[in-house]
């Protein structure tokens, strides 16, 4: 083992310090034995595989270089040392012919071994990459659908409603929508490429580049500028307030970052927001102005507060006098009344004097503070009544309408003015110091004059007292007039009041008397009639044979008329009372009434032939006893004017005219002429004789009163015999 | 020929009613003794034995008493309310016989305690068979309270 360890030593030295010796064989030629052929053959193919092995090395570094981003480029280079190493091989088989070193060759087929295993391990390792890389369908099929989505994204971007700019991250325009293109006024062709500034006002350039950069340092999705006013910037240079959105996208890692912007146009929001603020400022102005006007009013209202103290003091006697004046409609109490409330309210002594229907002046009024003094209030006027304060005073303010004012009364003014000595002690001790005299009056008519007297108060009266004062008079006088019309008013209730109760009781009267007649004559005058039939009858019968035929006839005919008259009689009587009884209304069968009226019709005649046709179930709400003395008169008439006619039809129904329900009764007796219907429902009115058809003429009028009385109405058709319809309401 | 000795008392101020109403009688043949009293007055003093009829056996009563509502001096309502409050007369039959229809004077007769109410109609054959009907019927068919008097 010793030995042998220096031995392979020894070996591998000498076979390096060797290498290239080749003494030790023969050459190829000359080892076996070789034809021309055989050894030429064997040389020229290692030599062509050689060069051939050696150019591929070439093309494989060329394409590494031509691709720097071809997948697994290790292999590549492993690949070619390979191939170049196997051509060393191939050359080295062919130069053994020669140069016999066996040496060289050895050592060139070691590392071709080994470059062959690297690149076998370097394959087997990278086999699954190699099975993983992208064929060319694969990326078209990628492109399609990379190419459909940006599609619609451009789609979405394309309708946004707001102008969409998308920018890479040194700033230059990528890509930019139709709303863009709209609001800021270009072709989208002539921003593309371009850097974002070209929407950024000329003034905020600077600001807004540092800002883009700090923005792709820190990208995220926010809101640009937040609570400064923004603006962008058409190609005419115009410039318009805006709301700016921001979003970054990781575009490949080529194209690093690129950010979405979302631009609105919020000019119409700023033009609202403008307007509200304007709105606010005039509305602050105007309650700025306002308060000080309302300042100034309240200063002014302060001022004539106290001017008007007295006013008030006016305003509210006027008030309490209005109540006064409107609290008795007797014109006497009423003055004394408000001669009452005036002192010492207004006035330390107050005179009414009033005119009279003779045109002469009298006092009817006095209140003084003192009430001692009222007494001589009276007696100035007594005596000397047109000349109480002023020789025309009164008078003339009678006359003129006018109300005076007397502000400060001398003591040379009453010595004025004081008609005698004792005038003037009246006057010096009522001392007046200021007076008001208004007159009472209205356009057409002058009541009186109110006057008021200021004394011992320390008050004087003024312009504005007056005014009050006139007030006070036209107030007054309203009052006067009420009272006035309402005695008026009261007279004439009681006059009326009076008629009425005599009419009333004539009315009574004539009622009674109407009573009495009526009854009088269903007793009294029938009982003549009694008689002249009575009797008529007895000589006819116990005196007959002394008669010949026409003196039996006349007997007759004063029996008939005696008759007659008693029906006529009994009719009227009728009549009266339909108008006299009270109704006693309730639900009335009427189709019953006019059956029972029928039969009875019926069994009077019962030879004629005869159909009387009634509608059932006809209810109404009315008077039983005048309704049947309706229907009454109404089938009887029907009965008796178709008594001529071979066969009798009456018909009794309704129809609907005009939402109203109308009963008819039908006959198809002789009828008249219809110029005489206006005669057809007048007391005693026939339009047919006695001998035709028997009657008084007031069937008719009362049927016509009892449908008046149940508010109807009633009224005829006829033809000359052709029948009569009779239609009523009710 | 009705006559069974009863009275009739006829209370009529017309004379000519009052012939008219005797002819009917008459014709009628009705005999009975008719007693006429020609107003209220009267009526009442043959009914009470007052006045003229102070005498009057009272114990002799009409069968039946034939009064007129319009009547001088005490009308027919008045002489019923009598007949009606006196204990004598209290039963007899009162028939208003009278020219009026006025619903008052029917309903006041009966309320009074008419035992009839007749309308002198002016058809005096009418009237005949009225009287006819009203003799037949108070002077045959009506039976008296047996103690009328009492």
């Amino acid at each position: 083992m010793i030995t042998q360890k220096p031995i392979a030593l020894e070996q591998i030295t000498e076979f390096m310090e060797k290498l290239f010796q080749a003494e030790s064989w023969p050459a190829r030629w000359n080892c076996g034995t070789w034809t021309e052929f055989h050894g030429w053959l064997y040389v020229c193919s290692n030599v062509a595989i050689g060069a051939a092995y050696l150019v591929i090395p070439f093309f494989i570094i060329r394409f590494i270089k031509a691709k720097p981003g071809i997948p697994l480029p290790k292999v590549f280079w492993l690949f070619g040392a390979f191939i170049l190493f196997c051509g060393l091989t191939h050359l080295m088989d062919a130069v053994l012919f020669w140069w016999p070193a066996y040496r060289l060759s050895a050592l060139i087929l070691f590392l071709t071994a080994i470059v062959s295993w690297m690149t076998v391990v370097a394959i087997y390792k990278y086999m699954p990459v190699a099975l993983n890389l992208k064929t060319i369908k694969d990326f078209e099929k990628e492109l399609m659908e990379r190419k459909r989505s940006e599609s619609k994204f451009i789609g979405l971007l394309e309708s946004a409603p707001d102008a969409m700019v998308i920018t890479n991250g040194e700033g230059k325009i990528l890509m930019v929508n139709a709303q863009t293109e709209k609001i800021f006024g270009y072709n989208r062709e002539e921003v593309i490429g371009k850097e974002v500034e070209i929407f950024v006002p000329q003034r905020f350039h600077h600001r807004h580049t540092s800002h883009r950069h700090g923005y792709v340092e820190n990208p995220k999705v926010r809101g640009m500028g937040i609570g400064m006013n923004l603006f962008g910037r058409r190609k005419d240079g115009s410039e318009f307030p805006v709301e700016i959105s921001l979003s970054p996208m990781k575009a490949t890692d080529e194209e690093g970052i690129i950010v979405i912007s979302a631009i609105r146009d919020i000019t119409k929001q700023k033009e609202a927001e403008t307007q509200i603020m304007n709105l606010n400022e005039t509305l602050e102005f105007q309650v700025v102005e306002r308060t000080a006007k309302l300042e100034i009013a309240l200063e002014k209202e302060k001022k004539a507060r106290a001017e008007m103290y007295h006013d008030q003091l006016w305003l509210s006697f006027l008030t309490k006098a209005s109540n006064v004046l409107a609290s008795s409609l007797d014109h006497y109490e009423t003055l004394n009344n408000l001669g009452q409330i005036t002192t010492p309210a207004i006035a330390d002594w107050c005179a009414i004097d009033e005119i009279e229907a003779d045109g002469s002046v009298k006092r009817i009024v006095v209140t003084h503070v003192d009430p001692e003094k009222i007494k001589l209030v009276f007696e100035l006027t007594k005596e000397y009544l047109p000349h109480l304060i002023a020789p025309k005073e009164i008078f003339n303010v009678i006359r003129t309408q006018k109300a005076e004012l007397y502000p400060a009364i001398t003591a040379e003014f009453i010595a004025n003015i004081a008609r005698d000595q004792e005038h003037h002690r009246l006057l010096e001790e009522l001392e007046p110091k200021s007076a008001i005299i208004v007159p009472l009056h209205n356009r057409e008519k002058t009541y009186g004059v109110l006057t008021l007297v200021l004394s011992d108060s320390g008050r004087l009266f003024d312009e504005t007292d007056l005014e009050f004062a006139k007030e006070l008079g036209r107030r007054t006088t309203l009052a006067i007039e009420n009272a006035k019309l309402y005695k008026e008013m009261q007279d004439n209730n009681a006059e009326l009041e009076q008629r009425v109760a005599i009419r009333t009781m004539e009315l009574e009267a004539i009622n009674k008397e109407l009573e009495a007649f009526s009854y009088s004559v269903s007793h009294d005058l029938r009982a003549p009639l009694r008689s002249i039939d009575g009797f008529s009858n007895k000589i006819l019968k116990d005196y007959g044979a002394m008669f010949d035929d026409q003196g039996k006839d006349y007997f007759m005919r004063v029996k008939n008329a005696s008759q007659h008259m008693g029906h006529l009689i009994d009719d009227l009587l009728k009549l009266a009372r339909i108008s006299r009884v009270e109704m006693n209304s309730q639900e009335i069968d009427l189709s019953a009434i006019a059956r029972s009226i029928a039969n009875e019709l019926k069994e009077s005649h019962p030879q004629r032939s005869s159909t009387i046709a009634i509608q059932e179930d006809m209810k109404m709400m009315g008077d039983p006893n005048l309704i049947h003395i309706a229907l009454q008169n109404l089938l009887d008439n029907a009965w008796k004017y178709s008594k001529n006619q071979p066969s009798t039809h009456i018909e009794f129904a309704t129809i609907q005219k005009d939402e109203l329900l109308v009963y008819f009764i039908r006959d198809n007796g002789v009828g008249f002429d219809m110029k005489y219907a206006d005669k057809l429902f007048g007391a005693f009115q026939r339009l047919h004789s006695i001998a035709e058809f028997e009657g008084t003429g007031i069937g008719l009028a009362t049927v016509q009163r009892i449908i008046r009385r149940h508010r109807g109405n009633i009224w005829a058709e006829s033809e000359v015999n052709k029948g009569t319809t009779f239609f009523f309401t009710l | 020929m009705i006559n069974s000795g009863k009275k009739i008392l006829l209370v009529e101020d017309n004379p000519d009613d009052e012939l008219l109403t005797l002819l009917a009688f008459k014709d009628n043949n009705i005999v009975n003794e008719v007693i006429v009293a020609r107003d209220g007055e009267q009526a009442l003093d043959y009914l009470f034995g007052n006045g003229i009829y102070a005498d009057r056996d009272l114990s002799i009563y009409p069968q039946v008493i034939l009064l007129d509502l319009k009547l001088p001096k005490v009308d027919g309502l008045e002489v019923l309310k009598q007949i009606r409050s006196k204990p004598l007369t209290r039963l007899l039959p009162v028939v208003i016989l009278t020219s009026s229809k006025e619903e008052a004077d029917i309903v006041n007769s009966y309320q009074l305690g008419a035992n009839s109410y007749i309308r002198k109609p002016v058809d005096f054959e009418q009237f005949s068979e009225a009287i006819k009907q009203l003799g037949l019927y108070w002077l045959v068919l009506n039976e008296l309270s047996a103690n009328i008097n009492t």
